[in-house]
Protein backbone atom coordinates (compact mmCIF):
# COMPACT_ATOMS: atom_id res chain seq x y z
CA UNK A 1 0.00 0.00 0.00
CA UNK A 2 1.37 3.40 -0.87
CA UNK A 3 1.93 6.00 1.85
CA UNK A 4 -0.87 8.21 0.65
CA UNK A 5 -3.44 5.44 0.71
CA UNK A 6 -2.30 4.00 4.00
CA UNK A 7 -2.23 7.15 6.08
CA UNK A 8 -5.01 9.56 6.93
CA UNK A 9 -3.41 12.05 9.32
CA UNK A 10 0.07 13.16 10.16
CA UNK A 11 1.55 15.55 12.68
CA UNK A 12 5.18 16.52 12.59
CA UNK A 13 7.15 18.08 15.42
CA UNK A 14 4.28 19.99 17.01
CA UNK A 15 5.06 22.52 19.72
CA UNK A 16 2.73 24.65 21.79
CA UNK A 17 3.57 26.98 24.65
CA UNK A 18 1.08 28.55 27.02
CA UNK A 19 3.20 31.27 28.64
CA UNK A 20 6.13 29.34 30.16
CA UNK A 21 4.39 26.01 30.00
CA UNK A 22 5.54 23.81 27.15
CA UNK A 23 2.14 22.15 26.77
CA UNK A 24 3.04 20.13 23.68
CA UNK A 25 6.72 19.41 23.13
CA UNK A 26 7.85 18.00 19.80
CA UNK A 27 5.03 15.55 19.15
CA UNK A 28 4.89 13.66 15.85
CA UNK A 29 2.46 10.96 14.85
CA UNK A 30 1.08 9.12 11.84
CA UNK A 31 -2.38 7.64 11.78
CA UNK A 32 -3.27 4.82 9.35
CA UNK A 33 -6.66 4.16 7.82
CA UNK A 34 -8.88 2.34 10.32
CA UNK A 35 -6.32 2.60 13.09
CA UNK A 36 -7.21 3.33 16.70
CA UNK A 37 -4.48 5.34 18.37
CA UNK A 38 -4.90 6.00 22.05
CA UNK A 39 -3.12 8.72 23.94
CA UNK A 40 -2.82 8.28 27.69
CA UNK A 41 -1.14 10.34 30.36
CA UNK A 42 -1.82 12.13 33.62
CA UNK A 43 -3.69 15.41 33.89
CA UNK A 44 -1.81 18.25 32.27
CA UNK A 45 0.20 15.95 30.01
CA UNK A 46 -0.92 17.89 26.95
CA UNK A 47 -3.34 15.30 25.55
CA UNK A 48 -6.26 17.64 25.05
CA UNK A 49 -3.99 20.38 23.71
CA UNK A 50 -2.67 17.91 21.15
CA UNK A 51 -6.25 17.16 20.02
CA UNK A 52 -6.92 20.90 19.83
CA UNK A 53 -3.84 21.34 17.63
CA UNK A 54 -4.95 18.55 15.32
CA UNK A 55 -8.52 19.85 15.01
CA UNK A 56 -7.48 23.47 14.51
CA UNK A 57 -9.05 24.86 17.68
CA UNK A 58 -5.56 25.89 18.86
CA UNK A 59 -2.81 26.89 16.43
CA UNK A 60 0.60 25.24 16.92
CA UNK A 61 3.62 27.50 17.59
CA UNK A 62 5.81 25.13 15.59
CA UNK A 63 5.26 22.03 13.46
CA UNK A 64 2.77 21.00 10.79
CA UNK A 65 -0.43 18.98 10.57
CA UNK A 66 -1.43 17.13 7.41
CA UNK A 67 -4.45 15.16 6.28
CA UNK A 68 -4.42 12.75 3.36
CA UNK A 69 -7.20 13.32 0.89
CA UNK A 70 -7.66 11.20 -2.24
CA UNK A 71 -4.00 10.33 -2.16
CA UNK A 72 -2.73 13.86 -1.64
CA UNK A 73 -1.07 15.12 1.50
CA UNK A 74 -2.71 18.39 2.44
CA UNK A 75 -1.22 20.85 4.92
CA UNK A 76 -3.93 22.02 7.33
CA UNK A 77 -1.71 23.79 9.86
CA UNK A 78 -3.36 26.93 11.17
CA UNK A 79 -6.61 26.36 9.26
CA UNK A 80 -9.94 26.98 10.98
CA UNK A 81 -11.83 24.17 12.78
CA UNK A 82 -14.63 24.83 10.31
CA UNK A 83 -12.39 24.04 7.34
CA UNK A 84 -10.79 21.02 9.00
CA UNK A 85 -14.21 19.58 9.81
CA UNK A 86 -15.13 19.65 6.15
CA UNK A 87 -11.94 17.73 5.33
CA UNK A 88 -13.27 14.82 7.38
CA UNK A 89 -11.77 15.36 10.81
CA UNK A 90 -14.44 15.22 13.51
CA UNK A 91 -14.01 15.47 17.24
CA UNK A 92 -15.81 15.02 20.50
CA UNK A 93 -15.19 16.88 23.72
CA UNK A 94 -14.24 15.97 27.26
CA UNK A 95 -17.29 17.74 28.64
CA UNK A 96 -20.10 16.62 26.36
CA UNK A 97 -20.76 19.39 23.92
CA UNK A 98 -24.28 19.15 22.54
CA UNK A 99 -27.27 21.41 21.90
CA UNK A 100 -29.35 21.48 25.08
CA UNK A 101 -32.37 23.23 23.61
CA UNK A 102 -32.78 20.78 20.72
CA UNK A 103 -34.07 17.22 20.79
CA UNK A 104 -31.65 14.36 20.15
CA UNK A 105 -33.13 14.04 16.68
CA UNK A 106 -32.69 17.75 15.93
CA UNK A 107 -29.12 17.63 17.27
CA UNK A 108 -28.27 14.94 14.72
CA UNK A 109 -30.28 16.61 11.95
CA UNK A 110 -28.33 19.81 12.51
CA UNK A 111 -25.05 17.98 12.18
CA UNK A 112 -26.06 16.28 8.93
CA UNK A 113 -27.69 19.37 7.41
CA UNK A 114 -24.53 21.37 8.14
CA UNK A 115 -22.32 18.70 6.66
CA UNK A 116 -24.42 18.51 3.51
CA UNK A 117 -24.41 22.29 3.24
CA UNK A 118 -28.18 22.48 3.46
CA UNK A 119 -28.12 24.56 6.64
CA UNK A 120 -28.78 27.91 4.97
CA UNK A 121 -31.91 26.69 3.20
CA UNK A 122 -35.22 28.20 4.24
CA UNK A 123 -37.57 26.93 1.56
CA UNK A 124 -38.23 23.60 3.25
CA UNK A 125 -38.82 22.36 6.79
CA UNK A 126 -35.64 20.98 8.29
CA UNK A 127 -37.38 17.66 8.88
CA UNK A 128 -38.43 17.24 5.25
CA UNK A 129 -35.19 16.05 3.64
CA UNK A 130 -35.74 12.32 3.09
CA UNK A 131 -32.13 11.28 2.69
CA UNK A 132 -31.18 13.29 5.79
CA UNK A 133 -33.96 11.60 7.76
CA UNK A 134 -32.73 8.15 6.66
CA UNK A 135 -29.25 9.04 7.84
CA UNK A 136 -30.65 10.31 11.17
CA UNK A 137 -32.39 6.95 11.68
CA UNK A 138 -29.16 5.12 11.00
CA UNK A 139 -27.16 7.23 13.45
CA UNK A 140 -29.80 6.83 16.17
CA UNK A 141 -29.67 3.07 15.66
CA UNK A 142 -25.86 2.82 15.66
CA UNK A 143 -25.65 4.84 18.88
CA UNK A 144 -28.70 3.12 20.47
CA UNK A 145 -30.40 6.45 21.14
CA UNK A 146 -33.89 5.18 20.21
CA UNK A 147 -35.28 5.70 23.69
CA UNK A 148 -34.26 9.31 23.89
CA UNK A 149 -34.64 10.61 20.34
CA UNK A 150 -37.45 13.05 21.23
CA UNK A 151 -35.91 14.25 24.49
CA UNK A 152 -34.09 17.55 24.74
CA UNK A 153 -30.34 17.66 25.16
CA UNK A 154 -30.69 19.10 28.66
CA UNK A 155 -32.78 16.09 29.74
CA UNK A 156 -30.16 13.47 28.90
CA UNK A 157 -28.00 11.50 31.32
CA UNK A 158 -24.23 11.96 31.27
CA UNK A 159 -23.73 8.74 29.34
CA UNK A 160 -26.32 9.69 26.74
CA UNK A 161 -24.74 13.12 26.36
CA UNK A 162 -21.36 11.48 25.73
CA UNK A 163 -22.86 9.25 23.06
CA UNK A 164 -24.73 12.10 21.41
CA UNK A 165 -21.57 14.20 21.38
CA UNK A 166 -19.74 11.49 19.43
CA UNK A 167 -22.82 10.88 17.26
CA UNK A 168 -22.80 14.54 16.20
CA UNK A 169 -19.27 14.16 14.88
CA UNK A 170 -19.86 10.70 13.43
CA UNK A 171 -22.91 11.94 11.52
CA UNK A 172 -20.61 14.08 9.38
CA UNK A 173 -18.99 10.96 7.91
CA UNK A 174 -15.49 11.74 9.12
CA UNK A 175 -12.44 9.76 8.06
CA UNK A 176 -10.90 10.56 11.40
CA UNK A 177 -12.54 10.98 14.80
CA UNK A 178 -10.69 12.65 17.65
CA UNK A 179 -12.31 11.62 20.94
CA UNK A 180 -11.44 13.41 24.17
CA UNK A 181 -11.92 11.07 27.14
CA UNK A 182 -15.01 9.32 25.76
CA UNK A 183 -15.39 7.19 28.89
CA UNK A 184 -14.79 9.75 31.63
CA UNK A 185 -17.58 9.85 34.17
CA UNK A 186 -19.19 6.69 32.82
CA UNK A 187 -20.03 3.62 34.87
CA UNK A 188 -18.08 0.43 34.22
CA UNK A 189 -20.78 -1.07 32.01
CA UNK A 190 -21.16 2.18 30.10
CA UNK A 191 -17.40 2.18 29.54
CA UNK A 192 -17.58 -1.30 28.01
CA UNK A 193 -20.47 -0.15 25.85
CA UNK A 194 -18.44 2.85 24.67
CA UNK A 195 -15.45 0.67 23.75
CA UNK A 196 -17.77 -1.62 21.83
CA UNK A 197 -19.26 1.43 20.11
CA UNK A 198 -15.84 2.68 18.99
CA UNK A 199 -15.09 -0.77 17.56
CA UNK A 200 -18.39 -0.88 15.71
CA UNK A 201 -17.88 2.60 14.27
CA UNK A 202 -14.57 1.48 12.85
CA UNK A 203 -16.16 -1.63 11.38
CA UNK A 204 -19.08 0.35 9.99
CA UNK A 205 -17.18 3.02 8.06
CA UNK A 206 -13.44 2.38 8.43
CA UNK A 207 -13.02 5.45 10.57
CA UNK A 208 -9.62 6.08 12.16
CA UNK A 209 -9.57 7.19 15.76
CA UNK A 210 -7.38 9.13 18.11
CA UNK A 211 -8.73 8.51 21.58
CA UNK A 212 -7.45 10.53 24.51
CA UNK A 213 -7.90 8.58 27.72
CA UNK A 214 -7.10 8.70 31.35
CA UNK A 215 -7.80 5.09 31.93
CA UNK A 216 -5.19 2.74 30.45
CA UNK A 217 -7.35 -0.36 31.06
CA UNK A 218 -10.06 0.99 28.82
CA UNK A 219 -7.85 1.61 25.81
CA UNK A 220 -5.32 -1.18 26.04
CA UNK A 221 -7.64 -3.66 24.47
CA UNK A 222 -9.17 -1.51 21.79
CA UNK A 223 -6.04 0.30 20.55
CA UNK A 224 -3.76 -0.56 17.65
CA UNK A 225 -1.21 1.96 18.81
CA UNK A 226 -0.63 3.61 22.15
CA UNK A 227 1.06 6.90 22.94
CA UNK A 228 2.02 7.92 26.46
CA UNK A 229 2.44 11.62 27.13
CA UNK A 230 3.95 13.32 30.13
CA UNK A 231 4.43 17.05 30.60
CA UNK A 232 3.95 17.72 26.92
CA UNK A 233 6.42 15.12 25.64
CA UNK A 234 5.95 11.66 24.18
CA UNK A 235 7.31 9.00 26.54
CA UNK A 236 6.31 6.07 24.38
CA UNK A 237 4.59 5.49 21.05
CA UNK A 238 4.22 1.85 20.05
CA UNK A 239 1.90 -1.14 20.05
CA UNK A 240 0.09 -1.42 23.39
CA UNK A 241 1.89 -4.53 24.63
CA UNK A 242 5.30 -3.02 23.88
CA UNK A 243 4.40 0.21 25.66
CA UNK A 244 3.28 -1.53 28.80
CA UNK A 245 6.58 -3.36 28.97
CA UNK A 246 8.61 -0.20 28.97
CA UNK A 247 9.93 0.54 32.41
CA UNK A 248 10.22 4.26 31.80
CA UNK A 249 6.52 4.44 31.26
CA UNK A 250 5.73 2.27 34.20
CA UNK A 251 7.59 4.59 36.53
CA UNK A 252 6.27 7.82 35.09
CA UNK A 253 2.69 6.86 34.52
CA UNK A 254 1.58 3.47 35.66
CA UNK A 255 3.65 3.61 38.83
CA UNK A 256 2.44 7.12 39.46
CA UNK A 257 -1.23 7.45 39.76
CA UNK A 258 -2.89 4.53 38.07
CA UNK A 259 -1.58 1.51 39.94
CA UNK B 1 -44.64 16.53 3.40
CA UNK B 2 -43.47 20.10 3.20
CA UNK B 3 -44.50 21.07 6.73
CA UNK B 4 -46.39 19.76 9.70
CA UNK B 5 -49.24 21.75 11.18
CA UNK B 6 -48.55 22.02 14.88
CA UNK B 7 -50.23 23.50 17.95
CA UNK B 8 -48.37 26.75 17.63
CA UNK B 9 -49.65 27.31 14.10
CA UNK B 10 -53.21 26.41 15.16
CA UNK B 11 -52.99 28.93 17.99
CA UNK B 12 -51.59 31.62 15.72
CA UNK B 13 -54.27 31.12 13.08
CA UNK B 14 -57.04 31.09 15.69
CA UNK B 15 -55.63 34.31 17.11
CA UNK B 16 -55.51 35.91 13.67
CA UNK B 17 -59.10 34.89 12.89
CA UNK B 18 -60.08 36.61 16.13
CA UNK B 19 -58.01 39.67 15.14
CA UNK B 20 -59.77 39.83 11.76
CA UNK B 21 -63.24 39.93 13.31
CA UNK B 22 -62.77 41.93 16.49
CA UNK B 23 -62.32 45.44 14.97
CA UNK B 24 -65.98 45.29 13.82
CA UNK B 25 -66.97 45.55 17.47
CA UNK B 26 -64.46 48.14 18.59
CA UNK B 27 -64.42 51.93 18.70
CA UNK B 28 -62.01 53.83 16.44
CA UNK B 29 -59.84 54.51 19.49
CA UNK B 30 -59.58 50.82 20.26
CA UNK B 31 -58.97 49.80 16.63
CA UNK B 32 -56.10 52.25 16.66
CA UNK B 33 -54.78 50.76 19.88
CA UNK B 34 -55.09 47.27 18.42
CA UNK B 35 -53.19 48.44 15.31
CA UNK B 36 -50.31 49.47 17.54
CA UNK B 37 -50.70 46.12 19.29
CA UNK B 38 -50.26 44.29 15.98
CA UNK B 39 -47.15 46.32 15.20
CA UNK B 40 -45.69 45.67 18.66
CA UNK B 41 -46.48 42.01 18.13
CA UNK B 42 -44.62 42.07 14.83
CA UNK B 43 -41.70 43.86 16.47
CA UNK B 44 -41.54 41.32 19.30
CA UNK B 45 -41.64 38.40 16.85
CA UNK B 46 -38.78 39.96 14.87
CA UNK B 47 -36.80 40.75 17.98
CA UNK B 48 -37.34 37.22 19.23
CA UNK B 49 -35.80 35.67 16.11
CA UNK B 50 -32.57 37.20 17.38
CA UNK B 51 -33.18 36.93 21.13
CA UNK B 52 -35.15 33.74 21.73
CA UNK B 53 -33.92 31.78 18.74
CA UNK B 54 -30.35 32.95 18.15
CA UNK B 55 -29.55 33.80 21.77
CA UNK B 56 -28.47 37.40 21.27
CA UNK B 57 -29.95 40.14 23.45
CA UNK B 58 -30.00 43.38 21.49
CA UNK B 59 -30.65 46.49 23.47
CA UNK B 60 -30.85 48.73 20.44
CA UNK B 61 -33.68 47.43 18.29
CA UNK B 62 -35.39 50.83 18.39
CA UNK B 63 -32.88 51.82 15.71
CA UNK B 64 -34.53 49.50 13.19
CA UNK B 65 -38.06 50.60 14.03
CA UNK B 66 -36.93 54.21 13.57
CA UNK B 67 -34.91 53.42 10.42
CA UNK B 68 -38.15 52.15 8.88
CA UNK B 69 -40.35 54.93 10.23
CA UNK B 70 -37.94 57.76 9.46
CA UNK B 71 -36.90 56.32 6.10
CA UNK B 72 -40.52 56.22 4.96
CA UNK B 73 -41.45 59.60 6.46
CA UNK B 74 -38.41 61.36 5.00
CA UNK B 75 -39.21 59.88 1.60
CA UNK B 76 -42.90 60.78 1.67
CA UNK B 77 -42.79 64.16 3.40
CA UNK B 78 -39.33 65.67 3.04
CA UNK B 79 -38.33 64.37 -0.39
CA UNK B 80 -41.82 64.09 -1.89
CA UNK B 81 -41.08 60.66 -3.29
CA UNK B 82 -43.84 58.28 -4.29
CA UNK B 83 -44.74 55.53 -1.77
CA UNK B 84 -42.78 52.81 -3.55
CA UNK B 85 -39.58 54.87 -3.65
CA UNK B 86 -40.09 55.84 -0.01
CA UNK B 87 -40.40 52.20 1.00
CA UNK B 88 -37.28 51.45 -1.00
CA UNK B 89 -35.48 54.29 0.79
CA UNK B 90 -36.58 52.92 4.18
CA UNK B 91 -35.38 49.42 3.27
CA UNK B 92 -32.03 50.73 2.05
CA UNK B 93 -31.59 52.69 5.26
CA UNK B 94 -32.51 49.65 7.37
CA UNK B 95 -30.19 47.38 5.44
CA UNK B 96 -27.28 49.80 5.80
CA UNK B 97 -27.86 50.24 9.53
CA UNK B 98 -28.28 46.49 10.03
CA UNK B 99 -25.16 45.48 8.10
CA UNK B 100 -22.89 48.13 9.62
CA UNK B 101 -24.05 47.78 13.24
CA UNK B 102 -24.35 44.01 12.87
CA UNK B 103 -20.86 43.64 11.50
CA UNK B 104 -19.40 45.77 14.27
CA UNK B 105 -21.41 44.50 17.25
CA UNK B 106 -21.49 40.79 16.39
CA UNK B 107 -17.81 40.49 17.18
CA UNK B 108 -19.08 40.18 20.73
CA UNK B 109 -21.89 38.34 22.50
CA UNK B 110 -23.90 38.56 25.71
CA UNK B 111 -23.63 41.80 27.68
CA UNK B 112 -20.98 43.28 25.36
CA UNK B 113 -23.24 42.76 22.38
CA UNK B 114 -26.17 44.31 24.29
CA UNK B 115 -24.07 47.35 25.21
CA UNK B 116 -22.75 47.81 21.67
CA UNK B 117 -26.22 47.67 20.14
CA UNK B 118 -27.37 50.16 22.79
CA UNK B 119 -24.49 52.46 21.88
CA UNK B 120 -25.23 52.28 18.14
CA UNK B 121 -28.92 52.92 18.74
CA UNK B 122 -28.12 55.99 20.82
CA UNK B 123 -25.79 57.15 18.07
CA UNK B 124 -28.70 56.94 15.63
CA UNK B 125 -30.89 58.79 18.13
CA UNK B 126 -28.28 61.57 18.33
CA UNK B 127 -28.12 61.73 14.53
CA UNK B 128 -31.90 62.11 14.31
CA UNK B 129 -31.80 64.98 16.82
CA UNK B 130 -28.89 66.69 15.07
CA UNK B 131 -29.86 66.29 11.42
CA UNK B 132 -32.73 68.72 11.88
CA UNK B 133 -33.11 69.55 8.17
CA UNK B 134 -33.79 65.97 7.21
CA UNK B 135 -35.40 64.52 10.33
CA UNK B 136 -37.08 67.54 11.90
CA UNK B 137 -34.87 67.21 14.97
CA UNK B 138 -36.72 66.83 18.25
CA UNK B 139 -39.96 68.01 16.65
CA UNK B 140 -40.08 65.05 14.34
CA UNK B 141 -41.97 64.77 11.05
CA UNK B 142 -45.67 65.62 10.72
CA UNK B 143 -48.32 65.12 8.07
CA UNK B 144 -47.32 61.64 6.94
CA UNK B 145 -49.98 60.47 4.47
CA UNK B 146 -51.89 57.29 5.20
CA UNK B 147 -53.43 54.88 2.75
CA UNK B 148 -56.18 53.79 3.21
CA UNK B 149 -56.75 56.98 5.12
CA UNK B 150 -59.38 55.67 7.57
CA UNK B 151 -58.12 53.76 10.61
CA UNK B 152 -60.49 50.86 9.99
CA UNK B 153 -59.08 50.30 6.51
CA UNK B 154 -55.48 50.86 7.54
CA UNK B 155 -55.91 48.28 10.31
CA UNK B 156 -56.44 45.61 7.67
CA UNK B 157 -53.37 46.64 5.71
CA UNK B 158 -51.35 46.24 8.91
CA UNK B 159 -53.18 43.01 9.66
CA UNK B 160 -52.30 41.39 6.32
CA UNK B 161 -48.63 42.30 6.46
CA UNK B 162 -48.28 41.28 10.12
CA UNK B 163 -50.08 38.00 9.44
CA UNK B 164 -47.74 37.14 6.57
CA UNK B 165 -44.60 38.05 8.50
CA UNK B 166 -45.60 36.25 11.70
CA UNK B 167 -46.39 33.07 9.77
CA UNK B 168 -43.10 33.54 7.91
CA UNK B 169 -41.27 33.68 11.26
CA UNK B 170 -43.09 30.53 12.37
CA UNK B 171 -41.89 28.95 9.13
CA UNK B 172 -38.29 30.16 9.27
CA UNK B 173 -37.62 28.62 12.67
CA UNK B 174 -38.69 25.28 11.22
CA UNK B 175 -36.28 25.40 8.28
CA UNK B 176 -32.59 24.45 8.35
CA UNK B 177 -31.73 28.14 8.69
CA UNK B 178 -33.86 28.40 11.85
CA UNK B 179 -32.37 25.20 13.22
CA UNK B 180 -28.97 26.85 12.70
CA UNK B 181 -30.16 29.88 14.72
CA UNK B 182 -31.09 27.61 17.62
CA UNK B 183 -27.83 25.68 17.46
CA UNK B 184 -25.90 28.95 17.65
CA UNK B 185 -28.04 29.97 20.63
CA UNK B 186 -27.43 26.72 22.51
CA UNK B 187 -23.76 26.16 21.82
CA UNK B 188 -21.91 28.39 19.36
CA UNK B 189 -18.58 26.60 19.90
CA UNK B 190 -19.99 23.22 19.04
CA UNK B 191 -21.88 24.70 16.11
CA UNK B 192 -18.62 26.12 14.78
CA UNK B 193 -16.84 22.81 15.30
CA UNK B 194 -19.57 21.07 13.27
CA UNK B 195 -18.88 23.44 10.41
CA UNK B 196 -21.55 26.09 10.92
CA UNK B 197 -20.43 29.62 10.07
CA UNK B 198 -21.56 31.12 13.38
CA UNK B 199 -20.83 34.75 12.54
CA UNK B 200 -22.74 34.48 9.31
CA UNK B 201 -25.73 32.85 11.00
CA UNK B 202 -25.75 35.60 13.62
CA UNK B 203 -25.57 38.32 10.99
CA UNK B 204 -28.43 36.78 8.99
CA UNK B 205 -30.56 36.62 12.14
CA UNK B 206 -29.64 40.19 13.09
CA UNK B 207 -30.50 41.63 9.68
CA UNK B 208 -33.69 39.58 9.39
CA UNK B 209 -34.75 40.67 12.85
CA UNK B 210 -33.96 44.29 11.94
CA UNK B 211 -36.20 44.09 8.88
CA UNK B 212 -39.14 42.92 11.00
CA UNK B 213 -38.72 45.95 13.24
CA UNK B 214 -38.25 48.22 10.26
CA UNK B 215 -41.46 47.07 8.59
CA UNK B 216 -43.30 47.58 11.88
CA UNK B 217 -41.88 51.11 12.03
CA UNK B 218 -42.80 51.74 8.39
CA UNK B 219 -46.42 50.82 9.14
CA UNK B 220 -46.37 52.81 12.38
CA UNK B 221 -45.43 56.18 10.82
CA UNK B 222 -48.58 56.55 8.66
CA UNK B 223 -50.76 55.11 11.44
CA UNK B 224 -49.64 57.89 13.73
CA UNK B 225 -49.39 60.46 10.90
CA UNK B 226 -46.39 61.82 12.79
CA UNK B 227 -43.15 60.54 14.29
CA UNK B 228 -40.91 61.96 16.98
CA UNK B 229 -37.38 60.90 18.01
CA UNK B 230 -38.60 59.07 21.11
CA UNK B 231 -39.11 56.00 18.89
CA UNK B 232 -35.32 55.94 18.55
CA UNK B 233 -34.57 56.47 22.23
CA UNK B 234 -33.17 53.59 24.30
CA UNK B 235 -36.34 53.29 26.40
CA UNK B 236 -38.16 52.04 23.32
CA UNK B 237 -35.48 49.38 22.83
CA UNK B 238 -36.14 48.35 26.44
CA UNK B 239 -39.88 48.14 25.75
CA UNK B 240 -39.22 45.77 22.84
CA UNK B 241 -37.21 43.52 25.17
CA UNK B 242 -39.83 43.70 27.94
CA UNK B 243 -42.83 42.85 25.80
CA UNK B 244 -41.04 39.83 24.35
CA UNK B 245 -40.21 38.54 27.81
CA UNK B 246 -43.77 39.18 29.05
CA UNK B 247 -45.24 37.10 26.24
CA UNK B 248 -42.57 34.43 26.27
CA UNK B 249 -39.41 34.14 24.22
CA UNK B 250 -39.67 30.39 23.71
CA UNK B 251 -41.61 30.62 20.48
CA UNK B 252 -43.16 32.92 17.88
CA UNK B 253 -46.61 32.78 19.49
CA UNK B 254 -45.32 33.94 22.86
CA UNK B 255 -43.48 36.94 21.50
CA UNK B 256 -46.47 37.94 19.36
CA UNK B 257 -48.90 37.79 22.29
CA UNK B 258 -46.44 39.77 24.42
CA UNK B 259 -46.34 42.58 21.88
CA UNK B 260 -50.07 42.44 21.27
CA UNK B 261 -51.07 42.84 24.90
CA UNK B 262 -48.24 45.13 25.94
CA UNK B 263 -50.00 48.21 24.65
CA UNK B 264 -53.02 47.31 26.83
CA UNK B 265 -50.96 46.64 29.95
CA UNK B 266 -49.22 49.93 29.35
CA UNK B 267 -52.44 51.93 28.81
CA UNK B 268 -54.17 50.31 31.78
CA UNK B 269 -51.18 50.95 33.99
CA UNK B 270 -51.16 54.57 32.86
CA UNK B 271 -54.88 54.91 33.64
CA UNK B 272 -54.52 53.38 37.08
CA UNK B 273 -51.62 55.36 38.35
CA UNK B 274 -49.17 57.98 37.28
CA UNK B 275 -46.43 55.62 38.44
CA UNK B 276 -47.17 53.37 35.49
CA UNK B 277 -43.54 52.48 35.01
CA UNK B 278 -43.55 51.09 38.53
CA UNK B 279 -46.57 48.92 37.76
CA UNK B 280 -44.89 47.70 34.62
CA UNK B 281 -41.72 46.97 36.56
CA UNK B 282 -43.63 44.90 39.13
CA UNK B 283 -45.42 42.90 36.42
CA UNK B 284 -42.12 42.21 34.71
CA UNK B 285 -40.36 41.20 37.92
CA UNK B 286 -43.22 38.85 38.85
CA UNK B 287 -43.16 37.26 35.42
CA UNK B 288 -39.44 36.70 35.46
CA UNK B 289 -39.64 35.06 38.90
CA UNK B 290 -42.85 33.09 38.51
CA UNK B 291 -43.09 32.43 34.79
CA UNK B 292 -39.74 32.49 33.04
CA UNK B 293 -41.43 31.40 29.82
CA UNK B 294 -43.88 34.29 29.89
CA UNK B 295 -47.63 34.28 29.52
CA UNK B 296 -47.60 31.54 26.91
CA UNK B 297 -45.51 29.46 29.29
CA UNK B 298 -48.23 29.79 31.94
CA UNK B 299 -50.88 28.66 29.43
CA UNK B 300 -48.80 25.66 28.45
CA UNK B 301 -48.37 24.67 32.08
CA UNK B 302 -52.10 24.98 32.73
CA UNK B 303 -52.87 22.94 29.61
CA UNK B 304 -50.47 20.22 30.65
CA UNK B 305 -52.04 20.20 34.12
CA UNK B 306 -55.57 19.93 32.68
CA UNK B 307 -54.53 17.09 30.39
CA UNK B 308 -52.97 15.43 33.41
CA UNK B 309 -49.42 15.42 32.02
Amino acid sequence: MSEAVKYVLEASELHKWFGNVHAVNNVSLKLSRGEILSIVGPNGAGKTTLLNLLSGIVKPDKGRVYVYLNGDRKDITGRSPYYITFLGVGRSFQIPNIFDGLTVRDNIRLSILTYRRLINRFNRAYSSFNDVEEEVEKIIEIFSLEDSEYRYGRELSHGERKKLDIALSFAQQPNILLLDEPTSGLTYSEKLEMVELIRSLRREREVSFIVVEHDLDVVREVSDMLMVMHEGSVLAYDEPDEVVKMSEVISAYLGGEVI
Amino acid sequence: MMFKIDNELYSLITLFIFLAVIPQFLSIYNVRLLSVGLLYGLAAVGFNLLYGYTGLLSFGHAMFWSAGAYGLAIGLVKLNLDPLMSILLAFTLTFTVAIVTGYLSLRHTEIYFAMLTLAFAQLIYALIIKLRDITGGDEGIYGIPRFPSDIGGYYYLIYIIVFILVILAWWIVRTPLGLGFQAVRDNPYRAEALGLDVRRVRLISFVLSGFYLSIAGMLYAPLNRAITPDIAFWTFSAIIVIMTIIGGSKNVLGAFIGGLIFIYINTQAMNLTEFWQLTLGIILALLVYLAPYGIVGIFERVLRYVRGG
